[in-house]
């Protein structure tokens, strides 16, 4: 049979069962979408390629090894969807990216929406293809599918010229039964000595610490993760993406660590004389000042990117495989001699967990914390949340403590605001019936709200809470706390949420006090379709536990009362730092 | 310190790969002193010197290991 490359690449999208495309026409891509119209896949209209990006990931999320796919048009259509492809390279999410190109001919001749979106994403891609050869493209789509879901997975571009996609092929007429479908590998290459040096060390450890990482999540490990934390009974932490690899109220889970984690949490790091790190980056969040690091520990590091081993913090141990396979053959490391050290460190972060414990509000007030520790009760047991960036989705990742794995939805690495809304669209998209929240603030929400009409075409019920502080709240409190309350760019007025849920069809309603949150939530899951709650709350409120920029986890302000004084220090050590970079 | 640097790489030959061989050291604001790069069938060889900082040196190194289709990095 004789097809376009319009029509090939939509039936390969069709073989590879994809799912959903999050998708925005435009001329350099009219071809595919005249195919797709006569396509069984499930095409969205976005309306912002960003938001397709996003949506993507959030379909990805979800998943496992299962890519997220978007698509538009070339040059500023292209290049609209940069944001959310560097979000995914970020976050090592697997996304596929399709974009139209000007034809052959003209590339190179500034044609009308022509860029080199290839060039553009090179740093943040896992690869990029131009696909010039039509007859290469089962193969290109292939490839491009295993890469982002093998090894660490990540972003992918597949850039393909108008004349591509009018070119015309002829194909057998079974090739679609011939597909051959792209293939997850597990991954080990630990070297023997290396693990045993693993286990050595394991042995004789007093203070041992595991810290989870978004890796446990993608690679689908966290049965093998629980397994081994409860047969060697060694407490651990996560980072925000590790949250929900575990309960949260496992005996032996102690919340996350980093910028805005659990003082006990940081604590047990700067205690611990062993750190076990599983499938987590050392990001600059979590380590605070670098050289203070774990200053007692050894480091055995588990990851399936071997350029992580001792990227940031010096390793002593580490071992190059996927958290699932190395779990799984891990030997046991407890003993009757470290049994009882073990148990004697779980009781004092035990002790500290009682004594520093997550201050959850008096209920009475409207903030943030209050807000979503309420959510928290009330949202389904199987609920997933996107949030946006900044302070809300601190006090999401401290307050929503009851995620299952891959439920919790967040741009970690590359911290982009107006994630939440289109990462939602995508988790529903790929959750039919599920419960689906985005978190949002007033600041992020602006960022992508035009993509609340998406959730009435698609009739996707997703739930949005607006939490309104007139701020742009985390710039803000930065401001506050080392920038002696300069005040600058971060003052918003918002729009009349309501009145645009209106404008959009969406249900909603506006709340100035928790009892009528409350029954807003109650309200939001009743009904059938979308609805926003736009929450007015406190002004001017802090996220703590903090540690401020470039100091050590040590110096975790825990909340205010108690950490007056070390404020205005580390104001002023901030302070010299920053001239000294300048 | 700067120390001068003479790097092996080998590499799927692909229309992107000389670019993302660079990219470690070009987005450091650096320059490379001299590079070479010969096609073997479907992998490439490179040859690259450079005058780098220690420090930025392992991290070149860690970066460019990162990049899918670069195979080997030889010091």
């Amino acid at each position: 049979m004789k097809i376009t490359g319009a029509e090939y690449v939509v039936k390969i999208l069709e073989a590879l069962e994809i799912g959903h495309l999050f998708a925005y026409p435009g001329g350099a891509i009219l071809p595919i979408y005249d195919a797709l119209a006569h396509s069984t896949l499930d095409c969205v209209l976005v309306r912002h390629e960003q938001a397709a990006a996003f949506a993507a990931q959030g379909y990805a999320r979800t998943k496992i090894n299962k890519p997220g796919f978007c698509l538009s048009t070339s040059g500023p259509g292209a290049t609209n969807m940069v944001t959310g492809i560097a979000d995914a390279y970020a976050d090592s999410i697997p996304l596929i990216a399709i974009t139209g190109q000007v034809a052959t001919s003209l590339i190179g001749s500034d044609a009308f929406q022509e860029t080199d979106i290839t060039g553009i994403c090179l740093p943040f891609t896992k690869k990029t293809f131009l696909l010039k050869d039509l007859s290469k493209a089962k193969d290109v789509f292939r490839e491009a599918y295993e890469v982002s879901i093998n090894g660490r997975k990540g972003p992918v571009l597949i850039d393909i010229p108008k004349d591509i996609q009018n070119e015309e092929i002829e194909l057998k007429d079974d090739w679609q039964e011939k597909f051959i479908q792209p293939k997850y590998h597990s991954f080990y290459n630990a070297h023997p000595l290396q693990l045993d040096k693993a286990i050595d060390l394991m042995y004789s450890a007093k203070k041992p610490l595991i810290i989870g990482g978004h890796g446990i999540l993608l690679s689908d490990a966290c049965q093998e993760l629980q397994d081994f934390v409860e047969l060697e009974n060694i407490p651990m932490i996560s980072t925000i993406l590790g949250i929900g690899l575990i309960p949260h109220d496992h005996p032996l889970y102690f919340s996350w660590l980093g910028m805005h984690g659990m003082k006990y949490a940081n604590d047990a790091v700067q205690e611990a004389d062993l750190i076990i790190a599983l499938g987590i980056r050392f990001d600059d969040r979590i380590t605070g000042k670098l050289e203070e690091f774990a200053p007692k520990a050894k480091v055995i590091h588990v990851d399936i990117d071997e350029s992580e081993g001792s990227k940031n913090v010096p390793t002593n141990v580490f071992l190059h495989a996927d958290l699932k396979t190395l779990l799984r053959s891990f030997p046991r490391t407890s003993t009757g001699m470290n049994t009882p050290w073990r148990q004697q460190w779980v009781e004092k972060l035990q002790a500290w967990r009682k004594e520093y414990p997550l201050q959850k509000g008096d209920g009475t007030k409207m903030t943030m914390a209050t807000a979503l520790g309420n959510l928290n009760k009330m949202m389904s047991a199987d609920a997933y949340v996107a949030t946006d960036v900044g302070q809300h989705q601190m006090w999401a990742s401290q307050h929503l403590v009851n995620l299952l794995p891959n439920h919790f939805l967040t741009s970690g690495g590359l911290g982009s605001m107006g994630f939440g809304l289109p990462a939602a669209m995508g988790a529903q998209a790929a959750n039919p019936g599920k419960e689906v929240w985005c978190i949002s603030g007033d600041g992020s929400f602006q960022m992508n709200l035009q993509e609340l009409i998406v959730l009435v075409q698609e009739k996707w019920p997703v739930k949005i809470i607006i939490l309104d502080n007139t701020y742009l709240g985390m710039v803000r409190q930065w401001q506050e706390q080392f920038y002696e309350r300069n005040y600058s760019g971060v003052d918003l007025i918002n729009p009349d949420y309501e009145k645009m849920a209106t404008a959009y069809g969406i249900a909603s309603c506006t709340v100035y006090d928790i009892d009528a949150y409350n029954e807003a939530v109650l309200k939001a899951q009743s009904v059938d379709g979308p609805f926003i709650i736009h929450a007015h709350v406190l002004k001017e409120d802090n996220v703590y536990p903090m540690v401020p920029p470039m100091a050590s986890l040590s110096d975790t302000m825990y909340y205010p009362n108690s950490v007056q004084k070390k404020t205005t220090e580390l104001k002023n050590e901030h302070k010299e730092q920053m001239e000294n970079k300048v | 310190m700067n120390t001068k640097n003479k790097w092996r790489i080998r590499c799927n030959h692909t229309p992107e790969v000389i670019d993302r061989i660079v990219m470690p050291i070009r987005k450091r604001g650096l320059s490379i002193d001299r590079m070479e790069y010969v096609r073997d069938g479907e992998f490439g060889a490179c040859t690259l010197e450079f005058e780098v900082d220690e420090n930025d040196a392992t991290r070149i190194y860690k970066n460019m290991i990162r990049i899918t289709d670069i195979l080997e990095v030889e010091k």
